[in-house]
């Protein structure tokens, strides 16, 4: 063990320190010069210092004014005001009178805030997010500086002081929007009523009418919000990883407590991103126009993301960055466009980010600096800007409606909102409008004045352009829950059956607001004749819920279907959770009216949930009627959720079902099975018995068989268990499977019979399924740790059983202390002392190669792969590494290895269920109704509970990842695995890039059978559908290479020898589309679907066309023969219209 | 300091502050035969927005403690007001399920032990007909029935409010005031009609006096004080709420003046002494808010604890900034009192 990793953690440690973090790594040079000498920028820009310290102190959010004037706030006090200390951050004006790119003056408008997180100048002042408050700051006296304080709105909560309300933007419709984040409550007392919104979420206030309304909800940190051309909202997430999320009335996102169902963001695996601006203005050159800029704070760069349309919603790809650094205190958190078409960044300018996982009072803080950075493109003229604030009604007019500067128009709706309505409206319409653009335009000026051109809004939505259509809509929408306007159902009800998906979208948006009893009926037709996308569906769904009790009277006291068909009748009942129609809806898949697959099983399931014990008896009928092993199991599987969750039997004659045990197909047997248990059925105890008894069986019906008998129960069942158990005829294997049913009957005697068991287990057998048995259930760990007094156990055994308990949620202490006593282990302190800390970060940082640290993190024991993504690929129960050198220190990385629970990550608490008969779960909520929780573990598999068995639920200070995880590793390997962690997302070999590289693999494992045809065709072979593949998954390294050593090799064939990969790609178009393969070409095969692609036959780099005919998701192979080459290789997409899947 | 004579005002004569010492017969012990406060009281005012607000302005403290006159010393008093709350206090719940809202007021309730309670309520049911003003579970839908049903819910929950907040205050507390929610106010299109709200309000107003009688609790009608009975719809001139909901300083002097009056305190003016007054209430306020509403919760007592539990320690260290506050505030109260007697 001198070696080893371990003999530096396992020791007693006696004084635990808090501050492990400080004053360990480097500060970095906070000189000007030092951060403009890290700048990596595209071609043809240069960046500028606009202004910095001791001006703008730790800058958050900036809005500019309608004087070309940038109003900035910043908080020092950030995270947390202390005791003693005055209510005094910032907000300053800057402005640069002489047109150089550099704020010659400031002003201090506002120094008596509370950490102030958004700004919006406008209305003849600024509004200011002031912590609990929405403040209103005016200078009435005209000496630069705020002298009237008004609180506009209150009742935001401040639970987290980096999730309080920020994001402040005007939107064209004239309304301020405003965002807030998971861990705030924010309850507001309105002149409307109540509104509330617990969770992540974005708001849009009116000042004229001081409405405040929810317009979305969910995203775990959302500090990016920005309007396309079209006024269509986009959000960024600086703690979720979806990139660029198309968000729409009522949608719920990630995160949102209590939500039965979200959507999701456009671009999966991305980094946490702070801030959006979409990138416009004549200045900057064409191709970046148009695309969204959003800051990668912990990456200290700004990526870029290239938007189209695609179906409801849109398709959102990684575009180049924007800019990049190697400094470490740049923290990119807020980009806007400027009057001047130059592009401007907020930098925070901290070492550390936030104060989750930070100390509060870590001294590394920075509270000092802050810098506002300006990128323009020195080769193009700067951008034609006059101050809306000096143009007269016409000017003002003109700007509006036809400006080519974004910043121009957004400066003017502001500035448009303090002057008078009735010559602002009579400019407006002096103008002819030719295209869909600008009459989109004029409707927004009307309504930035509260005096919507409802006329003209009405008649955008018969536009030819759908982008229009749909903005029509939604200017309508905010207004149409006041019945402010007439014939507004007629407009929606032609908008659900247009050809546009995304123009549906909005009908349906529209429907949710009005009153009409017909709203859902109208709203289904939405899903009748297009594609319909995630986006469209939760719509529909989400208005199905809401007016629920419009339509559901009209079926009861009708009784018959109010919508148009059944499958409409079977949505909306589905989506509210009911079984309203249900007898119609089964009787139609009994008479063959309903035969297709996906549908049965969206009936079987939707009556799992909802169906009455008749319901419940049709559908075992319709399983014993049906030959088709789906729908057979579709219904089975009802039938069990049906039990399990909401504890309903069908009526009738339940025996039925046993015919189901003579099933060839394993997953009906094992249904059926475990139905017969929990419905008591003893003629098949003897059958079920023969199961286990049998070596032979399968594992999957040897756990359905205990389960099965453990729900029958008794004495019959207790005894059958304890004779196997000590049977020596059955194997080890038997044996676990068997006690890990007493446990549940007779937790004492299979702690004996497991101690007994693990004393005598061989080196063969992995202990931990025991363990792991035990620790899952309260019961039983008790009784195994009472029954470990006074015992002995191997080391290695009792220091697997140790692992296990010190990772799981719920902590079992008692038994981690007999572990060590029955195993002779030293106490498990997986922490450093601080100077072994500081010798370790030095080691890191002088020895660690980053390259050795990647492949073992690689390793498959490790087990990194399968629960953390770095980027688009890997696993969803950790937190993304995309970013994580970038953002977190050395030592905090270390100890997050050797402590994974000191510090967790927000939105990766681990929330703990304990049911009624011991079973405990742990992982993360996935969704919640009034009857179950769906919980994913840390397998990824999603766990249904009912909630009626769970007794208590927790969120557990204990970290899913196991303890000790590193403890195989020598010092060395450790080393480079934190070199390795340390180097994600910094500038360099380990930050992802914005490339398109098939990331996302599957492997045949080694020795995998074949169908025996190699000699036919050679690597086409493995294009054959064939049943005996097990593929498993496999990344790409952060760089996007492969390394071909560890792919496996399927095959051996004397010296030939195969080793098969495959990925997916989305084409969009038929064609010839370009990818690019790098490695070793003489010794790669490449086919699409079963097309084999013609490859140059040697060399390392091509650019190859790919024939794509069908438009759709297909499959890509990649078989290397020959001796295998040792190097790395990869595969890239080039052309727009093909897609890299890179998600399962 | 400052000339302390009240006839050198400094400040205008928009408000006029109460005080009570001169009418009431007081007894040698300070109390008065029947007025609110006594000496050494702690006062807790709870509700929705109208409460949190009225820290940042300090008029209503302002009023209640100068109006007890000389003879009643050692006042001090608690804002836990808390926007959008309801008589379930579901807004004060944070990450917990709509009832442990409760169970934060009753902690605060418990480890303060006011002696007086004044809560204000209703606004929300007002304005809520036919949608639910509370998340809390079994009222949530009842919330959103008829008037009659609304209101029914409404009552329930302010007579269990108010016997867990007996429990919770135990011996000391010696009154709970009931007080009516003011009139809204119509500030005209695009602002939304209140008129139909404040028909509401006044029916509400009459529930709550029927409840207080029932409740043996001090009742005050501000929704009449306020003018709320004469229905007004003409466009006020000066607003006295910035929305017709949030009263403007100015519709807060009004509003502490018509409790104070309602409460049998009189009437004196307003001078430099007591703005200063009121703005080391202000501060004692803000310090008090940073206390027990700190930002951060998550990380100092909640499921982060874990993390940044640590700094929680900071959290007490406010306690005795507010107590030095709460000494300036007397001896600026009792040097205004003086003033006024001689």
């Amino acid at each position: 063990m001198n070696n080893r990793i371990l003999s530096l953690c396992f020791f007693l440690l006696i004084t635990n320190f808090g501050f492990a973090q400080r004053g360990l790594t480097k500060i970095p040079d906070t000189a000007i010069q030092a951060q403009l000498d890290s700048f990596v920028l595209p071609e043809g820009a240069k960046i500028n210092l606009f202004a910095s310290e001791p001006v703008v102190r730790n800058p958050i959010h900036m809005n500019w004014d309608s004087k070309g004037r940038l109003w900035v706030v910043g908080s020092p006090l950030y995270p947390h005001i202390k005791p003693g200390q005055e209510e005094s951050d910032q907000l300053v004006i800057l402005e640069d009178t002489t047109g150089d790119g550099v704020a010659d003056k400031h002003t201090v408008f506002a120094d008596n805030l509370h950490i102030p997180t958004g700004v919006l100048p406008g209305d003849g002042g600024a509004y200011v997010a002031n912590s609990n408050d929405v403040l209103f700051l005016k200078d009435t006296d005209g000496d630069g500086k705020a002298d009237h304080r008004e609180v506009i709105l209150s009742g935001f909560g401040t639970e987290d002081t980096h999730h309080i309300v920020h994001t402040f933007r005007w939107g064209p419709e004239g309304m301020m929007w405003l965002n807030q984040s998971i861990y705030i409550h924010t309850h507001l007392d309105t002149p409307y009523g109540i509104r509330r919104l617990l969770g992540g979420g974005m708001w849009h206030y009116r000042p004229e009418t001081k409405r405040s309304e929810v317009f979305m909800k969910g995203l775990v940190n959302p500090w990016g919000h920005a309007f396309d051309e079209w006024g269509q909202s986009f959000m960024t997430d600086g703690a979720g990883g979806q990139g660029i999320n198309f968000v729409y009335p009522r949608s719920v996102f990630v995160a949102s407590p209590g939500a039965p169902r979200r959507v999701q963001g456009l671009n999966p695996g991305q980094p946490k991103l702070c801030g959006l601006e979409v990138l416009s203005g004549s200045h900057i050159p064409e191709h970046w126009r148009g695309s969204l800029a959003s800051p990668d704070f912990r990456g200290h760069r700004i990526k870029t993301f290239r938007l189209s349309d695609k179906g409801s919603a849109f398709e959102s790809r990684e575009y180049k960055e924007l800019l990049a650094s190697r400094h470490g205190a740049f923290r990119p958190i807020d980009v806007k466009m400027g009057p001047d078409g130059a592009i401007y960044v907020a930098d925070l300018y901290n070492p550390i980010i936030q104060h989750g996982e930070v100390d509060f009072r870590d001294p590394r803080r920075d509270q000092k600096h802050g810098r506002i950075w300006r990128i323009s493109f020195p080769g193009n003229p700067p951008a034609p800007f006059t101050k809306p604030s000096e143009m007269n009604s016409l000017a003002l007019a003109e700007a509006l409606l036809f400006s080519e500067e974004n910043i121009v128009r957004e400066l003017a709706t502001a500035e448009l909102r303090t002057r008078n309505p009735d010559k602002m409206l009579s400019a407006l319409n002096s103008f002819p409008l030719k295209d869909d653009i600008h009459v989109v335009r004029r409707v927004w000026a009307t309504q930035a004045l509260n005096r919507l051109d409802i006329g003209l809004a009405k008649q955008l939505t018969k536009s030819k352009s759908h982008r229009a259509r749909a903005a029509g809509l939604r200017a309508i929408y905010y207004d149409a829950s006041n019945n402010k306007y007439k014939n507004i159902l007629s407009i929606a009800e032609e908008a659900v059956s247009d050809p546009s998906p995304h123009v549906r979208l909005w009908g349906v948006s529209l429907l949710a607001q009005l009153d009409d009893p017909k709203t859902v009926a109208i709203a289904l037709r939405a899903l009748d004749g297009v594609k319909v996308d995630d986006f469209l569906d939760f719509a529909v769904w989400s208005i199905c819920r809401e007016h629920r009790d419009r339509w559901v009277k009209e079926m009861t006291t009708k009784g018959e279907n109010p919508f148009d068909s059944l499958s409409q009748l079977l949505f909306a009942s589905s989506a509210i959770g009911e079984a309203i129609g249900a007898d119609q809806i089964l009787a139609s898949v009994e008479n063959g009216t309903i035969t297709d697959d996906k549908k049965v099983w969206e009936v079987a399931n939707w009556m799992a949930n909802e169906g009455s014990p008749s319901h419940l008896e049709t559908l075992l009928d319709l399983a014993i009627k049906s030959s088709s092993v789906s729908r057979q199991h579709a219904c089975l599987n009802a039938l069990l959720n049906a039990k399990k969750i909401r504890k309903v039997n069908p009526s009738g004659d339940l025996q039925r079902v046993i015919q189901f045990l003579e099933s060839e197909n394993d997953t009906i047997w094992s249904t059926a099975t475990q139905l017969a248990g929990l419905w008591k059925l003893e003629v098949a105890r003897s059958s079920l018995e023969q199961v286990l008894k049998n070596r032979q069986s399968k594992q999957q019906r040897k756990n359905a068989a205990v389960d099965s008998l453990i729900a029958m129960g008794g004495e019959k069942t207790r005894r059958f268990f304890d004779q196997q158990i000590v049977d020596e005829q059955n194997t080890y294997e038997q044996k676990i499977t068997l006690i890990k049913g007493q446990l549940k009957l007779q937790p004492n005697l299979a702690a004996k019979r497991a101690i007994n068991l693990l004393q005598d287990m061989p080196n063969t057998q992995d202990s931990g399924i025991v363990f792991a048995a035990f620790i899952g259930n309260r019961g039983a760990t008790q009784a195994l740790t009472n029954e470990l007094q006074g015992k002995k156990l191997s080391h290695d055994i009792a220091l697997k059983g140790m692992q296990l308990a010190e990772s799981a949620p719920t902590r079992p202490q008692a038994l981690i202390t007999v572990l060590q006593k029955a195993g002779g282990l030293k106490s498990m302190k997986m922490s450093l002392t601080r100077d072994e800390m500081v010798s370790m970060i030095d080691r890191v940082n002088r020895q660690g190669d980053a390259s050795r640290g990647e492949s073992v993190y690689r390793r498959q024991d490790l087990q990194c792969v399968a629960c953390h993504a770095i980027g688009k690929v890997g696993g969803v129960i950790g937190p993304n590494l995309v970013s994580i050198g970038a953002s977190a220190p050395v030592d905090y990385l270390i100890e997050s290895l050797l402590e994974p629970s000191k510090k967790i990550k927000e939105g990766y608490h681990t929330n703990l269920v304990t049911l009624k008969n011991g079973d405990a779960f742990a992982g993360g909520i996935l969704s919640e109704t009034d009857s179950e929780l769906v919980i994913r573990d840390l397998t990824g598999k999603h766990n249904r509970v009912a909630k009626s068995d769970i007794t208590t639920q927790i969120i557990s200070p204990v970290s899913l990842m196991p303890v000790g995880l590193t403890s195989p590793l020598r010092e060395d390997e450790f080393v480079d695995l934190v070199r390795f962690m340390t180097e994600l997302g910094k500038e360099g070999r380990y930050k992802t890039k914005s490339n398109r590289f098939a990331r996302q693999w599957e492997v045949l494992p080694e020795n995998s059978p074949n169908p025996g045809t190699v000699h036919h065709y050679g690597a086409k072979m493995f294009t054959q559908e064939f049943s005996g593949y097990k593929w498993e998954p496999f990344y790409a390294m952060v760089g996007g290479g492969i390394p071909a050593k560890e792919v496996p090799v399927a095959l051996k064939r004397r010296v030939d020898q195969y080793q098969v990969m495959r990925t997916h790609i989305e084409i969009t178009k038929p064609g010839k589309h370009k990818i690019r393969l790098q490695g070793d070409l003489s010794q790669m095969n490449l086919f699409l679907g079963e097309f084999q692609i013609e490859l140059p036959s040697k060399g390392t780099d091509a650019e190859i066309l790919v024939d794509c005919k069908e438009v759709g998701k297909q499959e890509i192979l990649m078989v290397l023969t020959g001796t295998g080459p040792d190097s790395e290789f990869s595969l890239e997409g080039l052309s727009e219209n093909i897609t890299m899947i890179n998600s399962l | 300091m400052k000339n302390l004579t009240f006839h050198h005002a400094l400040i205008p004569l928009l408000f006029s502050f109460i005080c009570s010492f001169a009418f009431v017969q007081a007894d040698q012990h300070g109390k008065g035969s029947d007025h609110l406060l006594y000496t050494g009281d702690r006062v807790a005012l709870v509700g929705g927005g109208l409460i949190e607000r009225a820290r940042l302005n300090g008029y209503l403290e302002s009023a209640l403690s100068v109006g007890a006159g000389p003879k009643i010393t050692g006042l001090t008093f608690r804002n836990l007001g808390w926007s959008g709350d309801t008589v379930f206090n579901d807004a004060r719940a944070y990450f917990g399920k709509p009832n442990e809202g409760r169970d934060r007021l009753r902690k605060i309730i418990s480890e303060w032990e006011p002696t007086v309670v004044m809560l204000n309520y209703g606004a929300e049911v007002a304005l809520s007909l036919g949608r639910p003003w509370t998340d809390e579970v079994l009222a949530s839908k009842r919330s959103a029935g008829d008037w009659d049903q609304s209101v029914a819910v409404f009552l329930e929950g302010y007579a269990k409010m108010v016997e867990e907040i007996r429990k919770a205050a135990g011996g000391n507390l010696r009154e709970i005031v009931v007080i009516a929610p003011p009139p809204l106010e119509n500030l005209g299109i695009p602002m939304p009609d209140h008129q139909a709200t404040n028909r509401r309000l006044a029916k509400l107003r009459d529930s709550l006096m029927r409840f207080s009688k029932e409740k043996k609790v001090r009742f005050v009608d501000l929704f009449g004080a306020m003018n709320g009975d004469n229905f007004i719809t003409k466009i006020p001139s000066q607003p006295i709420t910035h929305d017709g909901l949030h009263f403007t300083e100015n519709g807060y002097r009004k509003l502490a003046f018509q409790i104070a009056v309602s409460l049998g305190y009189e009437v004196f003016q307003s001078d430099a002494l007591t703005e200063d007054l009121r703005k080391k209430i202000i501060e004692k306020n803000r310090l008090f808010f940073h206390r027990w509403r700190p930002a951060n919760e998550t990380y100092l007592f909640l499921f982060r604890k874990h993390e940044q539990g640590n700094n929680a320690k900071e959290i007490p260290q406010f306690d005795p900034i507010i107590e030095e506050r709460e000494k300036e505030i007397e001896v600026l109260r009792s040097q205004l009192l003086k003033d006024l007697q001689g």
